[in-house]
């Protein structure tokens, strides 16, 4: 089987950030999942590679919400992989992310992260950010650009993808 | 702070398991490469994916990326697409059927350097005998911006045992670091 759970987590008291650290080099791809919970209105989750929160991501977001569809350019909102727009400034809870985040280790190329959101309250959103960096990425984290907590019961699994 | 050490599996249980996908095959490409075969594809899953980190000498910021599906030629493919470039929405349609399957793009050299497009390309009921075959496709290259949706139509009710992967419309390669992987899917 090429998928491999490399651990996962639920949160019993609300965190700012959520860190996964010492990621497995062994895989080609890694896979994330996030169910929030607990949220606030105003923020969105921002996901940054190796703790890294300069302006080195961009990105695009194509989203619903609603009657209503368009396009986001993310270069504005670079100091992390932004998970969700729509969805997360919404304040619903069990919102859903997963993001797919292929060649995570080599170090010759800019790495992607395919994100898909959906708030069933909220909208649904599909992105690819890039991260502007060739390293291999080792770590994971998961955080608010507005100073807002991940809340009780939000999960997060990671899964190593081999190929 | 929530600090989960991946080598450590201390918390939240962590236990190791499996997902119902299978690698079949990966193309990992070194040199330019104009395209890659996976043949011999085994009937006994349900659902195949494609996995594609690519990347294509031309110069040009973004080039087609296509199928051929069993050594098919012929005018047999259709698609429908939503692409969201930086602002933008719009949606496309092959309209008559043509002589490959669009499932997306990859950057070219004129896009910025160390940027690669990534898609995974799902391919439904592909052993199946009774049904015209359809693709999903997600992805993006966030090189030039685009995020896409692509679903296509190959009119053939054979089992797919064999995918061309390349740029058949314009006929580019693939640069080196491109790596297009197959799975299949369970039941």
């Amino acid at each position: 089987m090429s998928f491999t759970a490399l651990g996962n987590i639920t949160l019993t008291t609300a965190q700012t950030t959520i860190t996964l650290s010492s990621i497995s080099q062994a895989y080609r791809d890694l896979y994330l999942v996030i169910t929030i919970a607990g949220t606030g209105s105003g923020g969105s989750p921002l996901l940054r590679a190796n703790n890294d929160a300069g302006l080195n991501y961009t990105g695009t977001v194509l989203r619903a919400n609603g009657t209503t569809a368009n396009g986001v350019n993310l270069t504005s909102y670079n100091y992390g992989a932004m998970l969700g727009i729509y969805v997360a400034n919404s304040g619903s809870n069990n919102t859903f992310f997963d993001v797919w985040m292929p060649d995570y280790a080599t170090t010759d190329k800019h790495k992607n992260m395919m994100i898909r959101a959906n708030g069933a309250s909220s909208g649904v959103e599909m992105q690819i950010t890039k991260w502007n960096n060739t390293s291999a990425v080792t770590s994971l984290v998961l955080t608010f650009g507005s100073g807002q907590t991940w809340g009780i019961g939000t999960t997060v699994a990671l899964y190593g993808v081999t190929a | 702070m929530s600090l989960l050490p991946l080598g450590l599996l201390s918390q939240g249980g962590g236990a190791s398991g499996a997902v119902g996908f299978q690698l079949i095959s990966t193309s990992l490409i070194s040199t330019t490469t104009a395209s890659v075969t996976f043949s011999a594809i085994p009937a006994t899953f349900k659902h195949l994916q494609l996995r594609i980190v690519g990347r294509n000498t031309d110069g040009a910021t973004f080039r087609s990326l296509t199928l051929r599906l069993n050594g098919d030629t012929g005018s047999n493919y259709g698609y429908q697409s939503m692409r969201g470039q930086n602002t933008t929405i719009s949606g496309a349609t092959a309209g008559a059927y043509q002589t490959s399957l669009l499932i997306g793009e990859t950057p070219g050299a004129g896009s910025a350097a160390n940027g690669f497009g990534s898609l995974f390309v799902d391919l439904i009921d592909y052993a199946n005998t009774t049904k015209i075959k359809t693709t999903k496709t997600m992805g993006g290259n966030a090189a030039t911006n685009d995020v896409i949706a692509f679903n296509g139509t190959w009119n053939s009710t054979a089992a797919i045992t064999s995918i061309l992967v390349s740029d058949a419309v314009t006929s580019t390669s693939f640069a080196a670091g491109t790596r297009i992987s197959l799975y299949g899917r369970g039941n």
